[in-house]
């Protein structure tokens, strides 16, 4: 632990709060936080309920452990998936080449050139709040696969003439077993990077569309339940905590992300003899 | 079947430096004809500064770069011909490669030993890792090396020498028929380099393997190799065995060379012309050397020197064996004994 | 004109302690070409270092003496270690391994020229400078073309030689070159080599060069120092070097060097030199040497004068 930066020991600090409360706490919720009017509505904070209720009857407390769960899980399934094929797609364009390369580089500049925030809002306003968290998950995958790929891209591009490469070659290994086992150990740090990042991207235009009510109107992230709670007066009303838990929630899981992605960045480049990323 | 081990035959490689609309063509390997034979295993050194070519040659060798014309045989196939040419696995059990820099001839992220196992298994020397412990041991004993001192290991855990070394076990795997090492000695030490080039002297016979020997130090070159062939600027100057030739140069740049050695008991003559910036030779059309020869003659800077057929086993690319007449591509053999 | 005496200079790794330099004494003197020859990892690139005044942390002079004398307008000015480096390129200069990306590659040659001599002199007209610079370049047979170049536009062998030139171009009375020819074909090398004898056979200053090859040594030296994993194993002229090796370390090296016309069987040294991190006790070379005695293993060898100007450090010789 010692060889671990400030950055990634505050990072994974903040992460692991996150993952208790939206990984293992919603198990043991009380409530089912699908259904309104379960408990007294706008109670302050108490020992009964931690955060208080809110104006929909929920306890607010539980209400954002499944928020932050849901989050996290969309982040995740992005971001392993996007990193996923942009890791594989980099690899095969930097190093194959050729046409394969031509391809693969139009279809980045594509989705990276594309705005992907309108073209959400127009497809989410269309399906006027049918569109399930899946079907949005699968939309960011696609907008966020390129920005790995071209990393990684440029990468296995200047690899390619190593001469350990060739070694590999005359060793009799095949250009699959070279990309896994020669290039793909340079790439790792890169992708590490890429992955938190994701996860914040993800989280942070799923949250962004629902703000605007126009995710998924029945599972609740933070950022619905943010839009609940705008929809419902909690500024107005002063209901701080309603709103106020799922902005805070945000904004430190963000922090934690970011500090973890910059940390790791930091701590790849420190490992390969520079002083700063 | 071809008697020949291996064959250049008009062998030219054409590089574009530069872009597509400004660019410069820059021929590195300049209509090359070369042979190597089967019936004993030898070394053929190929010797020249950097930019002689003789790197590309190799590399055009080990299939990394195609000819912009001309033909490759090996084992009397075809190299480049998609029809005849031998498959990738194939190839690799018949050529070997050593690099000049050994901490880049292997990743530095893994151990060394994964590519000696790697080179028994996936070219079929042995079938499971049992066996393949022992080929890899067998061969790394071969280069005086220890196969529990060097099992696990990363290259940075080792000299550049050791390192080679391990190269060279590496390439003896498949028990090849042509090993092609480029430039093999120039990052080591200068007190180091006999260990290395004895080696190859040793393997030659105990393994019957051949040697291309390609490096810019005539002292090792002639210390190991039958052959030499004087690489400038793309072309073959001179070729023949290397004890006629470096006892009785014909071309001046051979002399050249062999006069920049720095050797112990002969103290260098303190004259020389410094070159030119390099790109304005490249794109001569008569001899490429005439700008730094002490011979030359007006007829050496308008026409291409001739390829003069000294005996039937040496040659070379001059006007000054052949008295600088120009259509006379043999000598009297009177005169090979005193062409210096 | 440069004294070390029993110097000691050492890099604090969190490894542990690299004795890179551990008790060197020997001296510059005037009009000289000096050769340190030795094995990658014996120590001579920092010795070098320390020779420049060039030590920065992790490298530290421990113990020893350290002593150069300047002339300055017709006397002499004794320097300690950290005031040399105020004279950096006017007494002494250091001219690096051209192979290394030294030059800073979007900038011009001229514009180097420009830096290196505006921060040591008072001529600030650049005008002034880039004639007096084309003018030297003429005299060192270097094409003018290459002062309006950038570094990737020159070969190695121009690089090198461009090195050279801003090295030697203010006349300094040291000129330390590290390595010059390494990784530079025979041809070139030779070009290199006496350029540098034609400079200080003009100047008259002294010249040190490091080098592994004891080929160069022999062509261009006038004095020899062996290093062996941070100690000097031998030190005098380099004929009577040549000639009469006393070290057997020494006549390792110069036994390694394949010659031309002469295929008798050599061999290159075997084994590894020890680790400076935990150099062995007694003799460094005595796991390595022929002529190993029981004694070598336990006491260090004095270095002691074998004969005029000739020192060794060997059990043999005592």
């Amino acid at each position: 632990m010692g060889k671990l930066n400030f950055r990634i020991k505050v990072g994974i600090f903040l992460l692991a709060i996150f993952i208790i409360l939206g990984g293992i706490l919603p198990f043991f919720s009380p409530y089912d936080t699908r259904s309104w009017n379960v408990v007294p509505r706008n109670l302050q904070p108490s020992a009964e309920h931690w955060l208080g209720t809110n104006n929909l009857g929920q306890d607010t407390f539980w209400l954002l452990t499944m928020a932050i769960r849901n989050s996290l899980i969309v982040g995740l399934i992005v971001a392993t998936l996007a990193t996923t094929i942009g890791v594989l797609a980099g690899l095969l364009a930097g190093f194959v080449g050729g046409i394969v390369d031509r391809i693969l580089t139009l279809l980045m500049d594509v989705f990276i050139v594309v705005p992907s925030l309108p073209i959400l809002i127009l497809m989410a306003s269309l399906l006027q709040g049918r569109a399930s968290l899946i079907l949005i998950s699968f939309i960011l995958v696609l907008f966020n696969w390129p920005w790995p790929a071209r990393q990684v891209r440029s990468i296995a591009l200047s690899m390619r003439e190593r001469e350990f490469i060739n070694t590999a070659r005359f060793s009799g290994s095949g250009t699959f077993t070279i990309l896994v086992r020669e290039i793909l150990p340079y790439v790792f740090s890169w992708a590490l990077a890429n992955f938190v990042n994701t996860v914040l991207v993800a989280i942070a235009t799923e949250s962004g569309l629902a703000v605007i009510g126009l995710s998924s109107l029945e599972q609740s992230t933070l950022g619905s339940m943010i839009y609940w709670a705008l929809q419902h007066q909690a500024l107005l009303g002063q209901r701080w905590w309603w709103i106020g838990s799922p902005v805070v929630a945000v904004i430190l899981l963000f922090v934690g992300l970011f500090l973890l992605a910059t940390g790791v960045s930091e701590l790849s480049a420190e490992r390969r003899g520079h002083q700063y990323a | 079947m071809s008697a020949n081990l291996l064959e250049f035959r008009n062998v030219t490689k054409v590089f574009r430096i530069g872009g597509l609309i400004w660019g410069t063509r820059l021929v590195a390997v300049d209509d090359i004809n070369l042979t190597l034979g089967k019936d004993k295993p030898s070394i053929l050194s190929i010797v020249g500064e950097s930019g002689s070519g003789k790197t590309t040659l190799a590399r055009i060798l080990l299939r990394l770069h195609e000819p912009t014309s001309g033909e490759v045989f090996v084992d009397g196939q075809n190299v480049f011909d998609p029809k005849t040419a031998m498959s990738g696995k194939d190839y690799y059990r018949f050529v070997q490669p050593i690099f000049q820099n050994p901490f880049e001839t292997f990743s530095r992220r893994k151990p060394v030993d994964t590519y000696l196992f790697d080179t028994a298994l996936k070219l079929g020397i042995a079938s499971n890792r049992q066996a393949a412990r022992d080929v890899v041991a067998e061969a790394l004993t071969s280069v005086g090396l220890d196969i529990n001192l060097v099992a696990g290991k990363y290259p940075n855990q080792f000299s550049g020498g050791e390192l080679q070394r391990i190269s060279v076990a590496r390439g003896l795997i498949p028990r090849p028929k042509l090993i092609v090492a480029d430039e093999p000695v120039s990052m080591i030490d200068a007190s180091l380099r006999m260990n290395i080039v004895n080696l190859f002297l040793e393997l030659k016979d105990k393994y019957n393997v051949s040697f291309i020997y390609i490096t810019h130090d005539l002292s090792t070159a002639y210390y190991v190799s039958d052959h030499i062939a004087i690489m400038y600027r793309g072309n073959i100057v001179e070729y023949g065995p290397s004890d006629q030739i470096l006892t009785n140069a014909a071309h001046p740049y051979t002399e050249l060379l062999l006069e920049s050695v720095p050797m112990v008991g002969k103290k260098w003559k303190r004259d020389l012309k410094p070159p030119e910036m390099e790109l304005k030779e490249y794109q001569a059309s008569a001899c490429k050397f005439a700008e730094r020869c002490p011979y030359v003659r007006p007829i050496c800077r308008e026409t291409m020197p001739p390829l003069v057929q000294i005996s039937d086993i040496r040659r070379a690319l001059c006007y000054k064996p052949v008295d600088y007449e120009p259509g006379r591509t043999t000598i009297a053999p009177e005169k090979i004994a005193t062409l210096t | 004109m440069l004294k070390l005496k029993d110097l000691r200079a050492y890099y604090q790794t969190p490894r542990g302690t690299v004795k890179a330099v551990d008790g060197v004494t020997f001296d510059i003197r005037e009009n000289e070409i000096l050769g340190i020859a030795g094995e990658s990892g014996c120590g001579k690139s920092t010795l070098l270092k320390v020779l420049y005044d060039y030590v920065q942390p992790p490298l530290k002079i421990v113990s020893g003496e350290y002593k150069a004398e300047m002339a300055q307008n017709g006397s002499k000015v004794t320097l300690g270690p950290g005031e040399v480096r105020k004279y950096w390129w006017q007494f002494i200069s250091y001219v690096p391994q051209g192979s290394m990306s030294v030059l800073n590659p979007v900038v011009r040659i001229e514009n180097q020229f420009f830096d290196a001599v505006s921060k040591s002199h008072d001529m600030t007209n650049k005008n002034q400078i880039r004639e007096r610079v084309a003018q030297y370049l003429k005299e060192l047979e270097l094409p003018v073309e290459v002062l309006k170049s950038y570094p990737h536009q020159l070969s190695g062998g121009m690089k090198q030689r461009v090195l050279v030139a801003l090295g030697t171009f203010l006349h300094p009375q040291i000129v330390l070159a590290d390595e010059p020819t390494t990784a530079l074909d025979v041809v070139v090398q030779k070009g290199i080599l006496l350029m540098l004898t034609e400079v200080q056979a003009r100047m008259k200053n002294s010249l040190v060069i490091v080098s592994h090859d004891m080929g160069v040594h022999y062509q261009i030296t006038n004095r020899m120092a062996i290093m062996y994993a941070g100690k000097l194993v031998e030190l005098g002229p380099t004929e009577a070097i040549f000639n009469d090796p006393r070290h057997p370390y020494t006549q390792l090296l110069i036994q390694a060097l394949p010659r031309v016309g002469d295929q008798t069987q050599r061999t290159g040294i075997a084994g590894r030199p020890p680790s400076l991190l935990d150099p062995p006790a007694g003799c460094r070379f005595a796991a390595r040497c022929p002529k190993v005695m029981d004694r070598c293993r336990h006491e260090e060898p004095a270095f002691l004068e074998v004969a005029p100007d000739h020192f060794v450090a060997c059990h043999l010789y005592n």
